[in-house]
């Protein structure tokens, strides 16, 4: 009894909040808008270059002007695992055994798992039905931002000139990964299969165990998040940890120019300089558009807060919260600071740096939380305030402009 | 013949001077406008201010051998209680009191670590301080010293004569003592024999002949605990597993002692051996601190 009626409850609820709720009729606001825009750009046939660009900044304009995702997990994730809630850990901190009846075959199950972006990629896409493909693009567009193909300026480390590289465009996560997604990992047994880890750490796999020696992150216990912390990016991960996780979900590490170009948003203004972006919403630091030292609660707080510190692309908390892993390996810059004859520089350690990037929510000067700042930890660190979020290459989605179009046209209909 | 000429006597200005000023740290008689006490090398200031106050100021002893982090996490501290970011905030009492906490800041915030603490104590940086505990209400003078390790080590070892490092493990009423979780984790025991040392040789002051220190609260400090997580899970516990007879030492002979774990800054090994932060994160920077001020008698 108590089942059968839930759900209408709940139903009548959400209609009835989304009803009183003021996004919801911007929502509607801007959607007709955008029909417009479309219908638009459908009668003016002459714009053909033009095209993929107007529909980027669409997707871009679309995300951001719904006040993106009020979650990590999108009313369409929900749509497609029925009840998302179900997979949290209940109040004891136990996780429910899910029922598996939800789930008709393997790609909904994958994309429950946020794995969308292994079902968009053209071998695959090609095998699934149009509704399964639509649904996978769809996820793909409300998770991840596009960072334009262009030249992105690395900076320069001892006062040199700078050192400027093109990037092929790229899809970045809108927000870090969190808790409850990393859980989707770890309950999928992903501790346990050496495909997704990188060989040399195989044998090191037994170290990355919770404060009760389950596998998963650092902070964990009985291998499952804190519930209160379900929405918080997850940290107490190592490089090859992260890199794990990306690698279940069809994804990549960003690598430091990516990151770069999508914190400060590079735009040419001739004579071959680019002007970026201090921090992603412009020049002067704003503390309360960041968790940093003094503006935040001083521990993590869930991914989709901040909204208002968004990047142009409309990623969240690119600086502040916690430091994020790229792929790029760090060095401190050792250039003309050694002297020509010196010792050859002492190696801290054996250990190897990953660059880490954005600053954490206990960076204590403004300085070291810029986009330009990068900083750097051992591989195997699994510290307090450092989480990653994941990318993806735009040529390893198939259709990638192509699908949003019939995204278009249904929501002109 | 030229006239005596007499001068009205300003007898209480030459009474001023000629009454000579001692010092607040080690009692040593100064001339009036001396600049620092030619017993310890504190500035003279601090004297000044030390004796206007109703409430006399207490000492905190900062205990810790050569490059384990004094200076470093003294300048982060204050920086911090003067941020009024946590719930103890102290204002700076003259611009001495200023100084530690400006250079270690400008050092950080330029991506270096602040220059070696120098041996000649009119070198060390001074601070004093008005210090509000959010629990009570009466506001507590503080004073600390950054002292060089080098003297402190020579005051342990019986060589040379370091008045400073006398003065403020008699008088001190609290001691900070720290030690370096690099060397720890790098398999060294120095900084353990090192607390240990200093820690029997406060032991054995007398006071009104008793001993002095069995009262007063120890806190035991790891500093740099960025290198090695675990230690932040649970101090004494590293404590006991690392440094276990300065935990038998400090439990047979002190009433107060609390462990804690702290870093100011990750680090990693620069270009020319130095070591250079790669990003500012200060932890648990001020628990110790709050901890000592809460044990010690108002
Ligand atoms: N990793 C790390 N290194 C630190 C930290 N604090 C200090 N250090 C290192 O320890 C060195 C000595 O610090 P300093 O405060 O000058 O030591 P002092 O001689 O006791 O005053 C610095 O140059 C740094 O290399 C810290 O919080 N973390
Ligand atoms: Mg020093
Ligand atoms: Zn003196």
């Amino acid at each position: 009894m108590l089942l059968l009626s839930r759900p209408r409850i709940v139903c009548v609820h959400r209609v009835k909040s989304a009803l009183r709720n003021p996004v919801f009729w911007s929502g509607i606001a801007t959607a007709s808008a955008a029909i417009l825009l479309v219908g638009a750009w459908f009668v003016d046939l002459r714009v053909g270059v033009g095209t993929s660009l107007a529909l980027m900044f669409w997707a871009i304009r679309r995300h951001r002007a719904f006040g993106s995702v009020p979650e990590p997990v999108g009313e369409s994730a929900a749509a497609v695992a029925g009840d998302a809630g179900s997979d949290a850990p209940d109040g004891n901190g136990l996780v429910p055994l899910r029922d598996t009846t939800i789930e008709s075959s393997l790609p909904q199950s994958m994309l429950r798992q946020q794995r969308y972006a292994l079902l968009v990629r053209a071998k695959i896409a090609e095998t699934l039905d149009g509704d399964l493909q639509t649904q996978a693009h769809r996820l793909l567009w409300d998770r991840m931002g596009l960072v334009p193909e262009g030249l992105v300026d690395l900076g320069t480390a001892a006062g040199g000139e700078s050192s400027q590289v093109w990037l092929d465009p790229v899809l970045i996560d809108r927000h870090c990964v969190t808790n409850k997604e990393y859980f989707e990992f770890v309950l999928a047994g992903g501790y346990q299969q050496p495909a997704f880890w990188d060989d040399d750490i195989v044998s090191g796999l037994l170290d990355f165990v919770d404060t009760t020696g389950a596998p998963g992150p650092r902070f964990w216990a009985d291998g499952a998040y804190r519930p209160e912390l379900a929405n918080h990016p997850v940290v107490g991960i190592s490089w090859y940890e992260a890199a794990a996780y990306a690698r279940w979900v069809g994804k990549r590490l960003p690598c430091d120019a990516e990151w770069l170009k999508a914190a400060s948003w590079p735009i040419a203004t001739g004579g071959g300089t680019l002007a970026q972006r201090r921090y992603p919403w412009g020049n002067t630091m704003d503390r309360t558009r960041a968790n940093l030292w003094g503006s935040g609660p001083k521990t993590t707080v869930p991914v989709g807060e901040y909204a208002n510190g968004v990047s142009v692309g409309g990623l969240y908390q690119l600086v502040g919260n916690v430091w994020e892993w790229a792929a790029t390996p760090f060095q401190l810059p050792r250039g003309e600071t050694v002297p020509a004859g010196a010792a050859a520089p002492v190696a801290s350690g054996e250990v190897p740096m990953k660059s880490i990037r954005g600053g954490a929510f206990d960076t204590y000067f403004d300085a070291q939380a810029t986009c330009q700042f990068k900083s750097g930890e051992q591989v195997l660190a699994r510290k307090h305030n450092i989480g990653f979020r994941c990318a993806l290459s735009a040529c390893d989605v198939a259709n990638l402009f192509c699908q949003s179009e019939d995204d278009l046209e249904e929501a002109m209909i | 013949m030229t006239p005596l000429v007499t001068l009205p006597l300003e007898s209480y200005q030459l009474a001023k001077y000629a009454e000579p000023l001692v010092c607040f740290v080690c009692r040593f008689e100064n001339s009036f406008d001396a600049e620092t006490c030619r017993g310890c090398g504190a500035p003279t200031a601090l004297t000044h201010q030390a004796t206007s106050p109703k409430r006399a100021p207490q000492m905190i002893a900062v205990i810790g051998p050569p490059g384990c982090g004094k200076t470093v996490y003294l300048g982060m501290l204050l920086d911090l209680l003067a941020r009024r970011t946590t719930g103890v905030r102290a204002l700076a009492r003259g611009a001495f009191s200023v100084t530690l906490q400006q250079e270690t800041v400008e050092a950080l915030a330029s991506c270096r670590f602040p220059e070696r603490t120098e041996n000649t104590p009119s070198r060390w940086n001074w601070v004093h301080c008005q210090v509000h505990l959010n629990r009570r209400r009466c506001p507590r003078e503080i004073i600390v010293a950054d002292p060089s390790g080098d003297a402190i080590l020579g005051h342990l070892e019986g060589q040379g004569h370091h008045p400073a490092v006398s003065a403020l493990f008699a008088r001190a009423a609290a001691a900070l003592v720290l030690v370096d979780v690099s060397e720890v984790e790098a398999g060294g025991s120095d900084g353990e024999y090192f607390a240990v040392k200093a820690l029997s040789s406060l032991d054995e002051l007398e006071r009104k002949g008793r001993r002095a220190w069995r009262r007063r609260p120890v806190a035991v400090v790891f500093t740099k605990a960025d290198v090695c997580e675990t230690c932040f899970d649970d101090p004494r516990e590293y404590a006991e597993l690392h440094c276990s007879s300065l935990v038998q030492f400090c439990h047979q002979r002190f009433s107060k002692v609390g462990f804690f774990a702290t870093s100011v800054a990750r680090s990693d090994t620069g270009p020319l051996g130095s070591q250079v932060p790669l990003r500012v994160e200060p932890r648990a920077i001020v628990d110790p601190f709050e901890w000592l001020i809460a044990r010690t008698a108002c």
